[in-house]
Protein backbone atom coordinates (compact mmCIF):
# COMPACT_ATOMS: atom_id res chain seq x y z
CA UNK A 1 0.00 0.00 0.00
CA UNK A 2 1.21 3.47 -0.98
CA UNK A 3 1.82 5.96 1.87
CA UNK A 4 1.91 9.35 1.57
CA UNK A 5 4.49 11.29 3.46
CA UNK A 6 5.39 14.80 4.31
CA UNK A 7 7.99 16.74 3.23
CA UNK A 8 10.96 16.45 5.58
CA UNK A 9 12.51 19.79 5.70
CA UNK A 10 15.08 19.20 8.69
CA UNK A 11 18.42 19.65 7.56
CA UNK A 12 17.14 22.13 4.70
CA UNK A 13 17.65 25.76 3.87
CA UNK A 14 15.24 28.10 4.59
CA UNK A 15 13.57 30.33 2.05
CA UNK A 16 10.77 31.82 4.24
CA UNK A 17 11.60 34.91 2.82
CA UNK A 18 11.36 34.38 -0.38
CA UNK A 19 7.47 35.05 -2.02
CA UNK A 20 5.70 31.66 -3.55
CA UNK A 21 4.86 32.03 -6.95
CA UNK A 22 1.18 32.92 -7.39
CA UNK A 23 -0.31 31.17 -10.18
CA UNK A 24 -0.68 34.10 -12.64
CA UNK A 25 3.15 33.89 -12.20
CA UNK A 26 3.20 30.30 -12.79
CA UNK A 27 1.18 30.91 -16.33
CA UNK A 28 3.56 33.18 -17.59
CA UNK A 29 6.29 31.36 -16.57
CA UNK A 30 4.63 28.19 -18.14
CA UNK A 31 3.97 30.08 -21.55
CA UNK A 32 7.81 31.31 -21.64
CA UNK A 33 8.67 28.07 -21.45
CA UNK A 34 6.28 26.80 -23.59
CA UNK A 35 7.80 29.69 -26.21
CA UNK A 36 11.31 29.10 -25.42
CA UNK A 37 10.76 25.15 -26.31
CA UNK A 38 9.38 25.98 -29.64
CA UNK A 39 11.70 28.25 -30.67
CA UNK A 40 14.64 26.20 -30.19
CA UNK A 41 12.18 23.26 -31.77
CA UNK A 42 12.31 25.40 -34.94
CA UNK A 43 15.77 26.35 -34.96
CA UNK A 44 16.58 22.68 -35.40
CA UNK A 45 14.11 22.01 -38.32
CA UNK A 46 15.46 25.14 -39.40
CA UNK A 47 19.38 23.79 -39.42
CA UNK A 48 18.11 20.57 -40.67
CA UNK A 49 16.40 22.19 -43.57
CA UNK A 50 18.82 24.57 -44.48
CA UNK A 51 21.35 21.84 -44.27
CA UNK A 52 19.33 19.68 -46.21
CA UNK A 53 19.19 22.21 -48.69
CA UNK A 54 22.50 22.87 -48.94
CA UNK A 55 23.77 19.58 -49.51
CA UNK A 56 21.37 19.14 -52.22
CA UNK A 57 22.50 22.08 -53.95
CA UNK A 58 26.47 20.61 -53.64
CA UNK A 59 25.66 17.10 -54.90
CA UNK A 60 23.66 19.16 -58.00
CA UNK A 61 27.28 20.75 -58.57
CA UNK A 62 28.98 17.69 -58.42
CA UNK A 63 26.97 15.97 -60.56
CA UNK A 64 27.36 19.15 -63.17
CA UNK A 65 30.74 19.06 -62.92
CA UNK A 66 31.05 15.52 -63.69
CA UNK A 67 28.93 15.93 -66.73
CA UNK A 68 30.60 18.54 -67.82
CA UNK A 69 34.39 16.68 -67.74
CA UNK A 70 32.51 13.53 -69.36
CA UNK A 71 31.54 15.98 -72.23
CA UNK A 72 35.00 17.34 -72.23
CA UNK A 73 36.31 13.86 -73.13
CA UNK A 74 33.60 12.56 -75.59
CA UNK A 75 34.13 16.21 -77.48
CA UNK A 76 38.00 15.28 -77.98
CA UNK A 77 38.75 14.28 -81.47
CA UNK A 78 41.31 11.12 -81.99
CA UNK A 79 44.61 11.59 -83.40
CA UNK A 80 45.45 11.04 -87.05
CA UNK A 81 47.60 8.34 -87.92
CA UNK B 1 7.05 -3.35 -1.17
CA UNK B 2 5.40 -0.31 -0.27
CA UNK B 3 6.41 3.13 -1.73
CA UNK B 4 5.92 6.86 -0.71
CA UNK B 5 4.72 9.71 -2.36
CA UNK B 6 6.12 13.12 -1.14
CA UNK B 7 3.21 15.11 -0.88
CA UNK B 8 3.86 18.36 -2.57
CA UNK B 9 1.66 21.69 -2.64
CA UNK B 10 2.44 23.98 -5.89
CA UNK B 11 1.88 27.49 -3.09
CA UNK B 12 4.56 25.74 -1.16
CA UNK B 13 7.42 25.71 -3.68
CA UNK B 14 9.35 28.85 -3.23
CA UNK B 15 10.94 29.67 -5.82
CA UNK B 16 11.82 33.29 -5.21
CA UNK B 17 10.71 34.14 -9.37
CA UNK B 18 10.16 37.86 -10.11
CA UNK B 19 7.40 38.54 -12.52
CA UNK B 20 8.06 37.93 -15.71
CA UNK B 21 6.55 39.51 -18.89
CA UNK B 22 3.70 37.98 -21.37
CA UNK B 23 4.78 36.69 -24.72
CA UNK B 24 3.29 40.06 -26.24
CA UNK B 25 5.09 42.03 -24.02
CA UNK B 26 8.64 40.50 -25.77
CA UNK B 27 7.49 40.99 -28.76
CA UNK B 28 7.10 44.29 -28.06
CA UNK B 29 10.30 44.83 -26.89
CA UNK B 30 11.58 43.87 -30.62
CA UNK B 31 9.86 46.78 -32.08
CA UNK B 32 7.99 45.46 -34.68
CA UNK B 33 7.35 48.15 -36.75
CA UNK B 34 11.01 49.31 -36.71
CA UNK B 35 11.85 45.43 -37.85
CA UNK B 36 9.58 45.45 -40.79
CA UNK B 37 10.99 48.50 -42.18
CA UNK B 38 14.34 46.64 -41.93
CA UNK B 39 13.45 43.33 -43.07
CA UNK B 40 11.61 45.09 -46.19
CA UNK B 41 15.03 47.07 -47.08
CA UNK B 42 17.12 43.83 -46.43
CA UNK B 43 14.43 42.44 -48.98
CA UNK B 44 15.42 45.11 -51.36
CA UNK B 45 19.39 44.85 -50.66
CA UNK B 46 19.10 40.83 -51.29
CA UNK B 47 16.91 40.75 -54.20
CA UNK B 48 19.02 43.77 -55.92
CA UNK B 49 22.21 41.80 -55.52
CA UNK B 50 23.90 40.45 -58.68
CA UNK B 51 23.69 36.54 -58.20
CA UNK B 52 20.89 33.91 -57.00
CA UNK B 53 20.07 32.96 -53.55
CA UNK B 54 17.83 30.08 -52.91
CA UNK B 55 14.43 31.05 -51.48
CA UNK B 56 15.20 28.44 -47.74
CA UNK B 57 18.66 30.51 -47.34
CA UNK B 58 16.90 33.91 -48.23
CA UNK B 59 14.29 33.20 -45.87
CA UNK B 60 16.91 32.41 -43.27
CA UNK B 61 18.80 35.38 -44.04
CA UNK B 62 15.83 37.54 -43.70
CA UNK B 63 14.43 35.92 -40.21
CA UNK B 64 18.34 36.55 -38.71
CA UNK B 65 18.58 40.10 -39.91
CA UNK B 66 14.97 40.48 -38.42
CA UNK B 67 16.03 38.97 -35.19
CA UNK B 68 18.89 41.06 -35.04
CA UNK B 69 17.13 43.86 -35.13
CA UNK B 70 14.61 43.50 -32.90
CA UNK B 71 17.20 42.13 -30.62
CA UNK B 72 18.56 45.61 -30.95
CA UNK B 73 15.63 47.05 -30.15
CA UNK B 74 15.30 44.92 -26.84
CA UNK B 75 19.01 46.33 -25.56
CA UNK B 76 17.68 49.77 -26.52
CA UNK B 77 14.84 49.09 -24.38
CA UNK B 78 16.64 47.81 -21.81
CA UNK B 79 19.11 50.70 -21.90
CA UNK B 80 16.73 53.79 -22.34
CA UNK B 81 14.18 52.32 -19.68
CA UNK B 82 14.96 55.57 -16.94
CA UNK B 83 14.30 57.97 -20.18
CA UNK B 84 11.36 55.89 -21.69
CA UNK B 85 9.48 56.31 -18.25
CA UNK B 86 9.69 59.84 -18.78
CA UNK B 87 8.86 60.46 -21.96
CA UNK B 88 5.35 60.30 -23.10
CA UNK B 89 6.19 58.41 -26.49
CA UNK B 90 7.65 55.75 -24.51
CA UNK B 91 6.31 55.11 -21.45
CA UNK B 92 3.90 52.29 -22.41
CA UNK B 93 6.71 49.93 -23.60
CA UNK B 94 7.26 46.80 -20.91
CA UNK B 95 9.85 48.23 -18.97
CA UNK B 96 8.41 51.42 -17.53
CA UNK B 97 5.34 49.89 -17.52
CA UNK B 98 6.20 47.50 -15.02
CA UNK B 99 5.41 44.52 -17.31
CA UNK B 100 8.78 43.06 -16.92
CA UNK B 101 12.07 43.22 -15.20
CA UNK B 102 14.54 45.28 -16.74
CA UNK B 103 17.37 42.19 -16.60
CA UNK B 104 14.72 40.19 -18.57
CA UNK B 105 15.08 42.59 -21.78
CA UNK B 106 18.70 42.38 -21.43
CA UNK B 107 19.10 38.80 -21.33
CA UNK B 108 16.32 38.25 -24.40
CA UNK B 109 18.20 40.77 -26.22
CA UNK B 110 21.44 39.19 -25.85
CA UNK B 111 20.23 36.11 -26.65
CA UNK B 112 18.71 36.91 -29.83
CA UNK B 113 21.64 39.09 -30.99
CA UNK B 114 24.48 35.90 -30.61
CA UNK B 115 22.03 33.75 -31.70
CA UNK B 116 21.01 35.64 -34.93
CA UNK B 117 24.75 36.73 -35.66
CA UNK B 118 26.02 33.00 -35.55
CA UNK B 119 22.78 31.48 -36.96
CA UNK B 120 23.49 34.05 -39.92
CA UNK B 121 26.92 33.09 -39.96
CA UNK B 122 27.10 29.39 -39.69
CA UNK B 123 24.21 28.77 -42.39
CA UNK B 124 25.00 31.96 -44.73
CA UNK B 125 28.25 33.26 -45.02
CA UNK B 126 30.30 35.08 -42.36
CA UNK B 127 30.41 38.54 -44.33
CA UNK B 128 26.78 39.38 -43.70
CA UNK B 129 27.27 37.73 -40.17
CA UNK B 130 30.02 40.17 -39.62
CA UNK B 131 27.77 43.15 -40.68
CA UNK B 132 24.61 42.15 -38.96
CA UNK B 133 26.63 42.01 -35.95
CA UNK B 134 28.76 45.61 -36.30
CA UNK B 135 25.00 47.42 -36.80
CA UNK B 136 23.86 45.25 -33.21
CA UNK B 137 27.31 46.70 -31.53
CA UNK B 138 27.04 50.13 -33.81
CA UNK B 139 23.28 51.10 -32.02
CA UNK B 140 23.66 49.33 -29.16
CA UNK B 141 27.47 50.54 -27.82
CA UNK B 142 27.51 53.99 -30.25
CA UNK B 143 24.24 55.01 -30.24
CA UNK B 144 22.42 53.78 -27.34
CA UNK B 145 24.46 54.12 -24.93
CA UNK B 146 27.45 56.84 -25.94
CA UNK B 147 26.12 59.14 -28.26
CA UNK B 148 22.43 59.54 -27.53
CA UNK B 149 22.88 61.19 -24.27
CA UNK B 150 25.36 63.39 -25.23
CA UNK B 151 25.38 65.20 -28.37
CA UNK B 152 22.91 66.45 -30.80
CA UNK B 153 24.07 64.77 -33.13
CA UNK B 154 22.90 61.70 -31.74
CA UNK B 155 20.97 60.31 -35.22
CA UNK B 156 23.04 61.55 -37.59
CA UNK B 157 25.93 59.29 -36.92
CA UNK B 158 23.83 56.57 -34.86
CA UNK B 159 21.44 56.52 -37.65
CA UNK B 160 23.79 54.63 -39.64
CA UNK B 161 22.59 51.33 -37.73
CA UNK B 162 19.28 51.85 -39.72
CA UNK B 163 21.08 52.07 -43.27
CA UNK B 164 23.42 48.96 -43.13
CA UNK B 165 20.40 45.93 -43.41
CA UNK B 166 20.43 46.66 -47.15
CA UNK B 167 23.78 45.88 -46.91
CA UNK B 168 23.48 43.17 -45.17
CA UNK B 169 20.76 41.32 -47.13
CA UNK B 170 23.34 42.21 -50.31
CA UNK B 171 26.12 40.76 -47.86
CA UNK B 172 24.04 37.45 -47.72
CA UNK B 173 24.05 37.04 -51.63
CA UNK B 174 27.30 37.78 -52.35
CA UNK B 175 28.85 37.52 -49.34
CA UNK B 176 30.83 41.24 -49.51
CA UNK B 177 29.79 44.95 -50.23
CA UNK B 178 29.69 46.94 -53.37
CA UNK B 179 29.40 50.57 -54.69
CA UNK B 180 25.63 49.61 -55.19
CA UNK B 181 25.07 48.82 -51.75
CA UNK B 182 26.63 51.30 -50.24
CA UNK B 183 24.46 53.43 -52.51
CA UNK B 184 21.60 51.42 -50.45
CA UNK B 185 22.62 52.32 -47.40
CA UNK B 186 23.67 56.38 -48.28
CA UNK B 187 19.81 56.60 -49.18
CA UNK B 188 18.39 55.52 -45.65
CA UNK B 189 21.55 57.43 -44.33
CA UNK B 190 21.16 60.76 -45.37
CA UNK B 191 17.53 59.85 -44.91
CA UNK B 192 17.16 59.37 -41.20
CA UNK B 193 17.91 63.08 -39.60
CA UNK B 194 15.30 64.77 -41.46
CA UNK B 195 12.83 61.64 -40.43
CA UNK B 196 13.80 61.68 -37.09
CA UNK B 197 14.06 65.52 -36.34
CA UNK B 198 10.56 65.99 -38.24
CA UNK B 199 9.70 63.61 -34.81
CA UNK B 200 11.44 65.20 -32.63
CA UNK B 201 10.19 69.14 -33.41
CA UNK B 202 6.60 68.05 -32.12
CA UNK B 203 8.27 65.83 -29.47
CA UNK B 204 10.77 68.15 -28.14
CA UNK B 205 9.21 68.64 -24.86
CA UNK B 206 9.28 65.24 -23.97
CA UNK B 207 12.92 64.87 -24.72
CA UNK B 208 13.52 68.10 -22.88
CA UNK B 209 12.33 66.49 -19.83
CA UNK B 210 14.15 63.15 -20.51
CA UNK B 211 17.54 65.79 -21.11
CA UNK B 212 18.21 63.66 -24.04
CA UNK B 213 20.15 66.35 -26.37
CA UNK B 214 18.14 66.44 -29.36
CA UNK B 215 18.59 69.01 -31.89
CA UNK B 216 15.32 70.97 -31.33
CA UNK B 217 16.33 71.00 -27.47
CA UNK B 218 19.72 72.04 -27.90
CA UNK B 219 19.70 74.23 -30.53
CA UNK B 220 16.35 75.44 -31.23
CA UNK B 221 13.13 74.56 -33.54
CA UNK B 222 14.78 77.26 -36.00
CA UNK B 223 18.28 75.59 -36.15
CA UNK B 224 16.48 71.98 -36.56
CA UNK B 225 13.71 73.68 -39.20
CA UNK B 226 17.02 74.77 -41.50
CA UNK B 227 19.27 71.26 -41.23
CA UNK B 228 16.19 69.15 -42.10
CA UNK B 229 15.86 71.74 -45.29
CA UNK B 230 19.51 71.17 -45.77
CA UNK B 231 19.44 67.56 -45.55
CA UNK B 232 16.28 67.24 -47.58
CA UNK B 233 18.13 68.77 -50.37
CA UNK B 234 20.95 66.83 -50.47
CA UNK B 235 18.75 63.28 -49.64
CA UNK B 236 16.86 64.17 -53.18
CA UNK B 237 20.33 63.78 -55.34
CA UNK B 238 21.77 60.71 -53.48
CA UNK B 239 18.10 58.97 -53.88
CA UNK B 240 19.08 59.71 -57.80
CA UNK B 241 22.68 57.17 -57.61
CA UNK B 242 20.79 54.06 -58.32
CA UNK B 243 19.49 55.58 -61.53
CA UNK B 244 23.10 57.35 -62.07
CA UNK B 245 24.99 53.71 -61.50
CA UNK B 246 22.44 51.77 -63.42
CA UNK B 247 21.11 50.16 -60.42
CA UNK B 248 17.71 51.36 -61.08
CA UNK B 249 15.91 51.95 -64.32
CA UNK B 250 13.60 55.24 -65.81
CA UNK B 251 10.72 53.89 -63.26
CA UNK B 252 12.91 54.83 -60.24
CA UNK B 253 14.17 57.83 -61.77
CA UNK B 254 10.75 59.50 -61.91
CA UNK B 255 9.25 57.84 -58.79
CA UNK B 256 12.77 59.27 -56.85
CA UNK B 257 12.24 62.87 -58.39
CA UNK B 258 8.30 63.15 -58.02
CA UNK B 259 8.27 61.36 -54.34
CA UNK B 260 11.69 63.67 -53.65
CA UNK B 261 9.95 66.80 -55.06
CA UNK B 262 7.22 66.15 -52.43
CA UNK B 263 9.63 65.98 -50.27
CA UNK B 264 11.18 68.94 -50.50
CA UNK B 265 7.93 70.92 -50.80
CA UNK B 266 7.20 69.30 -47.50
CA UNK B 267 10.72 69.95 -45.96
CA UNK B 268 9.85 73.70 -47.05
CA UNK B 269 7.11 74.11 -45.19
CA UNK B 270 8.00 73.18 -41.90
CA UNK B 271 11.71 75.55 -42.75
CA UNK B 272 9.30 78.16 -43.11
CA UNK B 273 6.14 77.09 -41.69
CA UNK B 274 2.35 79.04 -42.73
CA UNK B 275 1.14 81.28 -41.05
CA UNK B 276 -2.33 79.99 -40.92
CA UNK B 277 -1.27 76.23 -40.45
CA UNK B 278 -1.49 75.07 -36.60
CA UNK B 279 1.81 73.66 -35.49
CA UNK B 280 2.84 70.67 -35.57
CA UNK B 281 0.49 70.04 -38.60
CA UNK B 282 3.85 70.55 -40.90
CA UNK B 283 6.00 68.40 -39.19
CA UNK B 284 3.58 65.48 -38.21
CA UNK B 285 3.03 65.34 -42.32
CA UNK B 286 6.37 65.24 -42.87
CA UNK B 287 7.37 62.58 -40.73
CA UNK B 288 4.73 60.50 -41.66
CA UNK B 289 5.31 61.25 -45.17
CA UNK B 290 9.08 60.45 -45.03
CA UNK B 291 8.54 56.42 -43.68
CA UNK B 292 6.42 56.47 -47.34
CA UNK B 293 9.01 58.15 -49.06
CA UNK B 294 11.69 55.54 -47.96
CA UNK B 295 8.96 52.63 -48.26
CA UNK B 296 7.93 54.08 -51.41
CA UNK B 297 11.59 54.27 -53.39
CA UNK B 298 12.93 50.50 -52.12
CA UNK B 299 9.25 48.95 -53.20
CA UNK B 300 10.18 50.62 -56.90
CA UNK B 301 13.14 49.14 -56.73
CA UNK B 302 12.09 45.92 -55.75
CA UNK B 303 9.83 46.17 -58.66
CA UNK B 304 12.05 47.34 -61.26
CA UNK B 305 14.42 44.14 -60.11
CA UNK B 306 11.77 41.76 -59.47
CA UNK B 307 12.31 40.46 -63.41
CA UNK B 308 15.75 40.04 -62.93
CA UNK B 309 15.61 38.10 -59.77
CA UNK B 310 15.61 34.45 -59.88
CA UNK B 311 14.92 32.25 -56.91
CA UNK B 312 16.97 28.38 -57.38
CA UNK B 313 14.62 26.44 -56.72
CA UNK B 314 16.53 23.11 -58.13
Amino acid sequence: MTQVAKKNTVGMDDYSDIEPMNRKQASHRHKRSVAIASILGFLVILFYITTITRLSENIKKKQASLKKASDITVAVPAPKK
Amino acid sequence: MQGFVWEENMSDIQTGLDEVGEVKDYIALLKPRVMSLVVFTALVGMVLAPGDIHPVFGFVALLCIAIGAGASGALNMWYDADIDAIMARTASRPIPRGAMPAGEALTFGTVLSVGSVLTLGVLINWMAAFLLGFTIVYYFFFYTMWLKRRTAQNIVIGGAAGAFPPMVGWAAVTGSVSLDSVILFLIIFIWTPPHFWALALYRSKDYERASIPMLPVTAGPEVTRRHIWLYTLVLVPTSILPFVTGLADLLYLVTALVAGGAFMLLAWRVYKPRKNIEYPADERQLFKFSIFYLFLLYAVLLIEHMLNFRFIWS
